[in-house]
């Protein structure tokens, strides 16, 4: 009687090994859903992070499924695709679709292949444009009186190429006060300090998207100069 | 016949401890019945804050943390460090001669000896990316839409047309994707060989990726990174093409030492801010490092010492290092978009050096002599006796012998 009761404890406990196992082998189903997506707003050349949609970019979604460590043939499956709950499409074998951005934070994507028992959620980042004035400048404190600053714009909804002063309109103020740049880059700026003592630089640089005026980023930046 | 059920019961619990354990989480057990173990093993993203953390770096009074007392002598005497090149380097290569050769922000190709030369400048664009063959004789530039690969030798260019993201394995295979109506192809190309055609591996429906090889058969396939998304990691079989998914995590980067079989994780918090560094072993389990910072500061370096045992046998010694240059302000970071400021230039900071050992855990401090300089530091390479690396505050090459 002794030894039954042991018995039925082992096998209530191999029972939940195998059950638990089963559970998460189904879960898993939904982990090797790969949803990735892609837009293709301007960043300089040299950035190799992922660039960040603003309101109005296209963005690509693609889908692949793996299972067992292969990828799934889904041209037979129904796939239906929700952006922020709305269905845009339910197509059998159609792995990507494209949305512009909305004016907002963020945007949910989530796809459903009721046929296999697969669902899955992403949340996509949306960004306003950036600017960075590259301030390449420990502590940010400065010692020389005569130095050039450069501004980088991000994630605007332009072109990808390397000619942004077609589609970009930098404005600089040192000091408050509007300062010229380079007439060969309108994104860099020199300046000079003038006078004796130590003193604190504000610069301030403004960029606007000519071709979508509600497009405008700004960056502030205080320099100490050191003498 | 109850001691036999009893008997089997006791072979099958010995048993799914056994399996358990030997499961390897590098890949899918054929059986469905180890399947289950292999879920409840791997199903997780394999991150474990539980693991052994190494001791955290002391950031405020300079003083070193260690586990293991063995490199404390080291610690006391300041290294020197010596500027290299005035020029702004994009990346560079240290010789089988101790020559360097470089890339610089225009596109030259420079040898950098008591004084530099150019020895080509045919390319009149900024690279995205410039990466060396593991033999030094071959550079790769990433350019907009197409990789242009220069025989330092022969002084010959190849182009690939519609080419991104190129990767150089130890045995120096090119990797590299090709975008075709929206469907990313993994190519592969043999460096060895100079008449060697491009072979697709794989087409893809997976969207803004970078590739790492793991070794000579598998490739990471990274998402590129951005503190503010959810990215993945990716292992892909280039002979049976089976493909597993690694990590899925907020704010992921990730990158692989073929040498070692070592990886660095680092992934930000849920609001995408701050974030934690991992080191991976090759099954893919973590150790936490109690620093932070960004995985291109970092370098594994392997040490192969001979031991003279007897006249007739030798043996010998690997210990494997990493590398990495950590930002002085840690509590910063923690405030910080840290991929998506460090790669937009919105952050600099201020680095320390420091050395790993990847076996006992031991740290140590390579303390540059104070000269009153910061360094942000990128490009870490270690040759002989020297770290090299380049300075993000002036782009310029710097070398620090230990």
């Amino acid at each position: 009687m002794q030894f039954n009761f042991k018995l039925k404890i082992v096998f209530i406990i191999i029972f939940i090994f195998f059950g638990y196992n089963f559970i998460l082998a189904q879960n898993n189903k939904a982990d090797n859903i790969i949803i990735s997506w892609q837009t293709s707003n301007f960043v300089p050349n040299f950035f190799r992070g992922k660039i960040l949609p603003s309101p109005g970019s296209m963005i690509n979604v693609s889908l692949e499924l793996v299972q067992n460590n292969k990828l799934v043939d889904l041209s037979n499956t129904k796939i239906y695709w929700y952006v922020n709950n709305e269905l845009i499409s339910n197509i059998k074998g159609n792995k990507k679709i494209n949305f512009l951005a909305p004016n907002d934070t963020k945007v949910d994507i989530r796809v459903e292949l009721p046929e296999l028992n697969i669902l899955k959620t992403i949340e996509i980042p949306i960004t306003k444009p950036k600017i960075v004035i590259n301030a390449p400048f420990p502590k940010k404190q400065v010692y020389s009186n005569n130095f050039d600053l450069v501004a980088y714009p991000y994630f605007f909804n332009i072109p990808n190429n390397f000619e942004t002063n077609e589609y970009l309109f930098p404005e600089w103020q040192i000091n408050r006060s509007p300062a010229t740049p380079y007439s060969y880059d309108p994104f860099k700026i020199n300046i000079q300090v003038i006078g004796e003592n130590s003193t604190s630089i504000i610069i301030e640089s403004k960029v606007s998207n000519l071709i979508n005026n509600s497009e405008v980023a700004t960056s502030k930046l205080e320099l100490k100069f050191i003498k | 016949m109850k001691k036999i059920l009893f008997g089997i019961l006791i072979i099958i619990i010995v048993f799914l401890g056994y399996a358990f354990n030997s499961i390897s989480c590098m890949s899918l057990p054929n059986y469905s019945f180890l399947k289950y173990i292999y879920n409840l093993k791997c199903s997780s993203n394999n991150i474990n804050d539980s693991t052994i953390n190494i001791p955290s770096v002391s950031t405020s009074n300079n003083q070193l943390i260690t586990q293991s007392n063995q490199n404390q002598n080291n610690n006391t005497q300041e290294q020197k460090i010596k500027k290299i090149s005035d020029s702004k380097i994009i990346n560079y290569t240290i010789d089988s001669n101790n020559q360097i050769i470089a890339v610089n922000n225009l596109g030259q190709i420079i040898k950098i000896s008591n004084q530099e030369e150019i020895i080509n400048d045919t390319i009149k664009d900024i690279p995205n990316n410039v990466l060396f063959s593991k033999d030094n004789s071959k550079i790769i530039f990433a350019l907009n839409n197409f990789i242009n690969i220069f025989n330092i030798k022969n002084q010959t260019w190849k182009q690939i047309p519609n080419a991104s993201n190129p990767t150089i394995s130890e045995k120096n295979k090119l990797a590299y994707l090709v975008k075709n109506n929206g469907i990313n192809s993994i190519y592969l190309l043999d460096l060895n060989k100079e008449n060697s055609t491009p072979n697709k591996l794989i087409d893809l429906n997976i969207l803004d990726f970078k590739l790492i090889w793991k070794d000579d058969l598998n490739l990471f396939i990274v998402s590129n990174p951005s503190s503010l998304n959810v990215g993945q990691v990716l292992l892909i079989n280039i002979k049976d093409k089976t493909i597993k998914l690694v990590y899925e995590l907020q704010g992921i980067d990730f990158n692989w030492d073929e040498k070692t079989n070592h990886g660095l994780l680092f992934y930000s918090n849920q609001a995408g801010m701050g974030g934690s560094l991992y080191l991976v072993d090759n099954n893919f389990e973590n150790k936490k490092f109690s620093f932070t910072t960004i995985l291109s500061k970092c370098v594994f370096n392997q040490t192969i010492f001979l031991n003279q045992q007897t006249s007739t046998a030798q043996s010998t010694t690997t210990n494997n290092y990493i590398f990495c240059a950590v930002p002085i302000n840690q509590d910063e970071l923690q405030n910080k978009f840290i991929i998506d400021d460090y790669l937009t230039y919105n952050l600099y900071t201020e680095d320390e050096i420091y050395k790993i050992n990847i076996q006992n855990k031991s740290i140590e401090k390579i303390k540059p002599e104070n000269n009153n300089q910061f360094f942000d530091i990128q490009e870490l390479k270690i040759k002989d006796n020297k770290i090299f690396f380049i300075n993000r505050f002036d782009n310029n090459l710097y070398s620090i012998e230990l």
